[in-house]
């Protein structure tokens, strides 16, 4: 499941679609038929704290020939950095259902609480046990725990760890990866790459705004800085991505 | 005589008093009415010119009570104002000395006036309407014998739809007693709940607020002349002697004026308004004084219907002015120092930029005056914009968090930015790498050390043409460089297009210089 940048096979492991309502500005299936198109043999589908998702990737995934790879992205009320969490076992997958069902249940329709007590907490069942593959999303700015975050969940919990970098293209690119590098490194887990896909193709850059205006509730002009600054959340082809990360094998 | 065409055929819609005389009446035919009386004077109707003026009188009406609206033609019948004069009435010496106060300076401007004076707004239009005919004013105090009062008055004094009315007409009730005697339940499966509703309000059973067509400020002062004034000295004094009651009473509830009201009443009936802002909130009332005469003096000449310039003259005199502040905000009390006021204090004084900004905001107008704002935009030459001094000093953008300025970039800028980015050769490797040589100006630049990039998108939504006076060029997804050359001089460069995914392969995305950092 790891990312070789070398190799020519890519997967985009970061990736929101629709059903994440009003972030996600693509279908399922035209993620999967894009990330075929791109010669990708998965694609991820990690919707922020639900797997409705997944059903629509896995059909899309299957008319485009490649494989689907299901998860969640874990995003916890109390600042803890969100996490992509990966099923690789059925027990897995219904550990992290039982989490999402907690979660929800726990907040009003439409929303799940979640904190870094579900995460660690010794009888938590959800990360115990093999399975689960969890990729921590290095945040815009890691703040000075992010470490010993990471640390504490290499050394607590029993799943494989990782961490994810992107290019946000803000500038700091090369200091940031630098510095991520050197974190993963300091931490002992393994870096992978990713590029927070909310939709396939960079045209729907557009979409993506007027959704968030409307979560936002406000007008396009207004919206300012909620915005995203460019239209590199699409997918992109291994190629673009090796170089983007050539520095980080 | 007013006339308008209705399901094809144009009939009349208004007739004077003359002609109702001659036997016509509103909804005859043209045709018919010609006939009638041939030397008949016909005008178009024209139904926004009378809200309108209906509305310019309703403001004129806010001379005896905050309270008045125009009753428009949705209640049926004939249009009219309403006044709510409750507390108001002994101000003028009583109910029927307002009412008389009210009916002779409008019959003195030409109108004919049918006043109904009552304690339901009920009544009160029944009465106006439908009251005896030979007197122009009637007045119904019933207080709680309502049902006995206005039980002769014909039904179509309560203000009902004429369906509703034909309705009742061929059920035989002709008068509110025979309405009043029916049982409700029936009367509603009939015709609606609106014939009992009318009852009751008419009776004053239920309650019904008019709706001001202005909210009442709550700041408000006035003054009345037993003569009008003409002088525009005289007007002037009055003003600043309303200024300054204002400002004190203002003074004691520790509030200051952001935005005041003028109404000068004329003798014709007309009212000017003044409205004047500050951009702090103030109760100086030399400072207010001061904004206000701006427009005093430059209040155009009224336009009139008089004859001769001394009738003109006449008519444009003020009876009564009104003065107040429609928006306030909380001002505490100030120590004075010792020293304010001496001649070589008034640059220190903290309020002088604002008095200033206030006065040139009037005298060049509220939208020529402006200050910076900073705006919440990825594009470096969007940031900054200009508002109307004026306005509030905070324009709503993005919910940020308080400490967050606005004007601090997320993103290093330099601190100099080109107003135009300007074009420059550079070297660079493909795809989006940072140059390794820039020429600007003939000067080739060396870069040593490079940062980047950063990617910003163009904003879709904004037309070019809305654009126009702000953006550079064509807008493409531009790539920014932190860039430093040999001499350990830094620039801000960027590159205008992706080569992945430019348009034109034979048009490569050109380099731009858009700022230094020193």
């Amino acid at each position: 499941m790891t990312v070789d940048a070398f190799s020519p096979g890519y997967v985009e492991l970061q990736v929101t679609t629709n059903f994440t309502f009003l972030q996600g500005a693509a279908h399922p299936e035209e993620l999967a038929a894009q990330a075929a198109v791109l010669g990708h043999d998965a694609v991820a589908v990690t919707d922020h704290n639900t797997l409705a998702g997944v059903v629509r990737g896995h059909l899309g995934a299957k008319t485009a020939g490649i494989r689907v790879i299901v998860g969640t992205r874990l995003n916890f009320a109390d600042g803890t950095p969100s996490l992509l969490c990966l099923p690789t076992d059925l027990t897995a997958y219904s550990r992290l259902s039982r989490l999402l069902t907690v979660g929800k249940r726990r907040a009003e329709k439409a929303q799940c609480r979640l904190s870094a007590t579900d995460l660690f907490s010794p009888d938590g069942i959800f990360a115990r046990g093999a399975g689960q593959v969890l990729i921590a999303i290095a945040p815009e700015n890691p703040g000075a725990d992010f470490p010993s975050f990471l640390s504490q969940m290499r050394d607590e919990l029993e799943s494989e760890t990782y961490l994810a970098a992107t290019h946000l293209y803000r500038g700091d690119d090369t200091r940031r990866l630098a510095q991520l590098a050197d974190i993963a490194k300091t931490a002992r887990i393994p870096l992978v790459a990713t590029n927070d896909a909310h939709y396939h193709v960079p045209e729907r850059r557009a979409l993506a705004d007027v959704l968030t205006c409307i979560r936002e509730h406000c007008t396009i002009d207004s919206a300012g800085h909620r915005l995203t600054l460019n239209a590199e959340r699409h997918l992109k082809p291994a190629a673009e991505m090796a170089r983007l990360f050539r520095d980080y094998p | 005589m007013l006339a308008a065409p209705e399901g094809g055929a144009t009939r009349l819609s208004a007739v004077t008093l003359t002609a109702r005389k001659a036997g016509l009446f509103p909804g005859q035919t043209l045709a018919d009415a010609r006939a009638l009386s041939p030397e008949l004077a016909v005008h178009d109707h024209d139904p926004g010119g009378d809200a309108a003026a209906l509305d310019a009188l309703a403001d004129w009406c806010r001379r005896y009570t905050p309270w008045a609206a125009p009753s428009g033609l949705e209640s049926g019948g004939a249009a009219g104002l309403w006044l709510d004069i409750s507390g108001c009435a002994h101000l003028f010496g009583g109910e029927v000395a307002m009412l008389d106060d009210l009916t002779g300076r409008l019959a003195r401007v030409g109108y004919t006036v049918r006043a109904g004076l009552a304690d339901t707004t009920g009544a009160a239009w029944a009465a106006a309407r439908f009251g005896r005919p030979a007197q122009a004013v009637t007045i119904i105090m019933a207080e709680g014998k309502h049902p006995e009062t206005l039980a002769h008055l014909p039904i179509a004094a309560l203000r009902l739809p004429p369906e509703t009315l034909d309705g009742l007409d061929r059920l035989g009730l002709r008068n509110i007693a025979d309405l009043a005697a029916l049982p409700r339940a029936g009367l509603a499966r009939r015709f609606g709940e609106l014939p009992a509703r009318r009852l009751d309000q008419a009776f004053g059973q239920i309650d019904e607020p008019i709706s001001p067509r202005a909210p009442a400020p709550v700041w408000r002062l006035r003054t009345a002349f037993p003569e009008a004034l003409g002088r525009e000295e005289d007007i002037a004094a009055a003003v600043r002697n309303l200024a300054e009651a204002l400002c004190n009473r203002l003074a004691r509830a520790e509030h200051g004026a952001r935005r005041l009201e003028l109404c000068l009443y004329r003798v014709a009936g007309r009212v000017d308004t003044i409205e004047a802002g500050t951009s702090r909130a103030s109760r100086d009332p030399d400072h207010l004084m001061r904004l206000l005469k701006e427009q005093l003096d430059r209040l155009p000449e009224p336009p009139t219907s008089a004859p001769d310039p001394l009738s003109a003259a006449a008519e444009a005199m003020v009876e009564t002015l009104t003065l107040a502040a429609i928006g306030t905000e909380p001002l505490h009390m100030t120590q004075t120092g010792i020293t304010t006021g001496l001649p070589n204090d008034t640059e220190r004084d903290p309020d002088a930029l604002e008095q200033l900004v206030d006065r040139l905001s009037g005298r060049l107008g509220a939208n020529n005056v402006r200050r910076f704002s900073a705006r919440e935009s990825y594009l470096p030459e969007r940031v900054q914009t200009s508002t109307p001094a004026l306005a509030d000093k905070q324009p709503k953008t993005a919910a940020n968090t308080p400490s967050d300025s606005p004007w601090k970039p997320a993103l290093p800028r330099p601190p100099r930015l080109l107003t135009r980015p300007e074009l420059v050769e550079a070297v660079a490797p493909v795809p989006d790498d940072p140059p390794v040589m820039f020429r600007w100006h003939g000067h080739l630049h060396r870069i040593t050390r490079a940062e980047g990039p950063e990617r910003i998108a163009p904003e879709w939504w904004r037309t070019p043409d809305a654009a126009a006076g702000n953006t550079i060029l064509d807008d493409d997804t531009r790539d920014y460089y932190r860039v430093e050359d040999e001499d350990g001089r830094r620039f801000w460069l960027y590159r205008n297009g992706l080569y992945d995914r430019h348009r034109n392969a034979d048009d490569p995305p050109k380099w731009y210089l858009h700022g230094f950092f020193g």
